[in-house]
């Protein structure tokens, strides 16, 4: 490494040249505008990637957040006002609020779960990499499978005239005459749990494919059963990923709007659905903000969630630091 | 030319985008049916109803406390949210008038539906013509001329009757806009509308146009479709007024998430 702008600028810590005695305080204005210029021409390079997406988030993700924020403050003529948040925070909007944070913490524990397991055992089955191209490429077609056509799946099966449920009531058991019904929460989680599960597989996989064998032969090497080496091994490695995987599910479900909207239409309280009583249809005109207001609840609640991520994330990974 | 609901419109939102129009039969418009300046005026519309298939629906109902009945088991469905679409909106406003409610008073009309679901007959979804088909909603209640000409078709056993107990009728309305750039052809076209062969093409079309009772007085009703409607309840129809409708839909926006959960 010789006494170059270029040798001194990798040496982290050391923007003098080595071969430049006493620079610094009395260094001639040449060298150190040109490590200077390098270091933005670098910096600028490295950031030339992350540009288009920085674009993208700007675009969809900040701008829209940004003027929900302001419109749930506005009244209909532009002036600072309380009231709609006051009314996102009261009454049959908070029942909602807790409504949709029931269902999705649900939606996003149990698939969780479910998910996992299934995931461990496409992972640890026999057929090897076959089973797991089907698996992984099933999971991702039922994962995106939402909205209408599966609420419409759903209750041309379990629905109060469904096939299950007319097959049943040939056989002597009529499920709704037993207190289920697929239009209510319960019935909204059952549909969730479609695309929820195979998502979970999809983001788990990888981190269960990280789990090296060797770490498992090691540990039954030292005596460890089943249990301790998911005690201490596996499922200290595997607890980030799987936090992770729950929060996004946690978003999923609590974003889902067309599948609810198509089961229960608006005869549950959720806040997807109540926002969009407010910025859809003919009924209630002139109430956007409103909407907003319960929109920048949302942003809230997920903003929340993602804290409480970070601070599992930063208890759970500890080990790796 | 704007057909929409007249109502819904606010008086500044009318006056500045409307240009007032009285078309040559403006005095058969009943008066709540249009703007006294004639920025608006109703032309066709209809009752809530009730349409069944009557192949799988053994006995006919008759009005909202029917539907109550044990033998409608998750059998009866609106067309839609409440909150978002006008046409179950108006099932809910006709069933409050059907339960001691009135156009000051929704309220009923969203503890009915809460009592429908209780005893098992409501199914929460959009009926269409393809659910009744299917057997899922074998009765809708739903614009009686939407009734017969979205469901009639593929449903051949299809009946329809306007509750004993309720009578709610909306109506959509004509407008000009004030920056039309056609403006002679749009009153031209609403003169049409507004003609006998405008209002009997209604007719024909299984809608009930606003001028219907002139129509039928001076005898140029087109008799066969006027026929084939089902037949109006007694009296003169009231319409909401704006605050009316206004307060109507903030108690529904409140209360309509309670019916089930």
């Amino acid at each position: 490494m010789g006494p170059s702008g270029e040798g001194a600028s990798r040496a982290p810590g050391s923007l003098a040249g080595p071969g430049v005695p006493g620079s610094g305080a009395g260094a001639a204005p040449g060298p150190p505008a040109r490590l200077t210029a390098t270091h933005l021409l670098r910096g600028l390079r490295r950031a030339l990637g992350v540009i288009p997406f920085g674009l993208y988030v700007a675009f969809f993700l900040l701008a829209p957040m940004v003027a929900v924020a302001i419109g749930a403050f506005q009244d209909n003529n532009g002036n600072f006002t309380r009231s709609n948040v006051h009314a996102a925070t009261h009454g049959i909007y908070l029942h909602g609020f807790w409504q949709s944070i029931l269902l999705s913490v649900i939606s996003a524990v149990l698939p969780g779960i479910l998910g996992l397991i299934l995931a461990y055992a496409i992972v640890r089955a026999e057929g090897g990499n076959l089973l797991r191209q089907i698996a992984i490429t099933a999971a991702g077609v039922f994962a995106n499978f939402g909205g209408v056509p599966l609420a419409f799946i759903f209750i041309a099966t379990i629905g109060s005239s469904g096939l299950v449920s007319q097959w049943l009531t040939s056989l002597g058991f009529d499920p709704y005459n037993h207190g289920f019904t697929l239009y209510s929460l319960l019935g909204v989680v059952i549909v969730y749990l479609y695309f929820q599960i195979p998502l979970m597989v999809l983001v788990i996989l990888p981190a269960l494919e990280g789990l090296r064998p060797a770490w498992r032969e090691a540990a039954e090497n030292l005596g460890a059963r089943s249990w301790d080496y998911w005690r201490y091994v596996g499922g200290p490695v595997l607890l980030p990923s799987f936090l992770g995987c729950v929060l996004l599910l946690f978003g999923s479900a609590l974003s889902a709007y067309a599948t609810a909207e198509a089961l229960t239409n608006g005869t549950i309280p959720l806040t997807a659905i109540q926002i969009g009583s407010f910025l859809n249809g003919n009924v209630i005109a002139g109430q956007e903000n409103t909407g907003k207001a319960l929109g920048l609840g949302m942003v809230v609640i997920i903003a929340v969630a993602m804290l409480v991520y970070v601070a599992m994330q930063r208890r759970a990974a500890k080990w790796l630091r | 030319m704007v057909p929409a609901r007249g109502p819904w419109l606010g008086r500044e939102i009318c006056e500045h985008i409307l240009a007032p129009y009285k078309v040559a039969t403006w005095g058969s418009i009943p008066a709540d049916a249009k703007a006294a300046d004639g920025t608006w005026f109703a032309d066709y519309g209809g009752y809530v109803a009730i349409g069944y298939d009557s192949a799988k629906v053994k006995t006919p109902p008759t009005s909202f406390a029917d539907l109550l009945k044990p033998e409608y088991k998750n059998q009866v469905a609106i067309n839609g949210n409440p909150t978002q679409a006008s046409a179950a909106f108006s099932a809910v406003f006709a069933s409050a008038l059907a339960n001691g409610g009135s156009l000051d008073n929704i309220t009923p009309g969203v503890a009915y539906f809460k009592k429908l679901h209780s005893v098992g007959n409501f199914v929460p979804v959009t009926a269409s013509a393809a659910t009744m088909e299917s057997g899922q909603t074998p009765i809708v209640v739903w614009w009686d001329y939407l009734l017969a000409s979205e469901i009639g078709p593929s449903v051949k056993s299809l009946k329809i009757v306007i509750p004993s107990d309720a009578s709610y009728a909306a109506y959509y309305d004509q407008a000009i806009s004030k920056s039309a750039p056609h403006p002679a052809a749009a009153r031209l076209w609403e003169e049409f509308l507004y003609s006998t062969t405008g209002q009997n093409l209604w007719l024909q079309g299984e809608a009930r146009p606003i001028e219907l009772s002139t129509l039928v007085k001076d005898g140029t009703v087109d008799q066969a479709a006027y026929k084939a409607l089902p037949p109006a309840p007694a009296g003169s129809v009231t319409f909401p007024t704006q605050a009316q409708q206004a307060a109507a839909e903030n108690i529904v926006a409140q209360q309509w998430s309670s019916v089930i959960g």
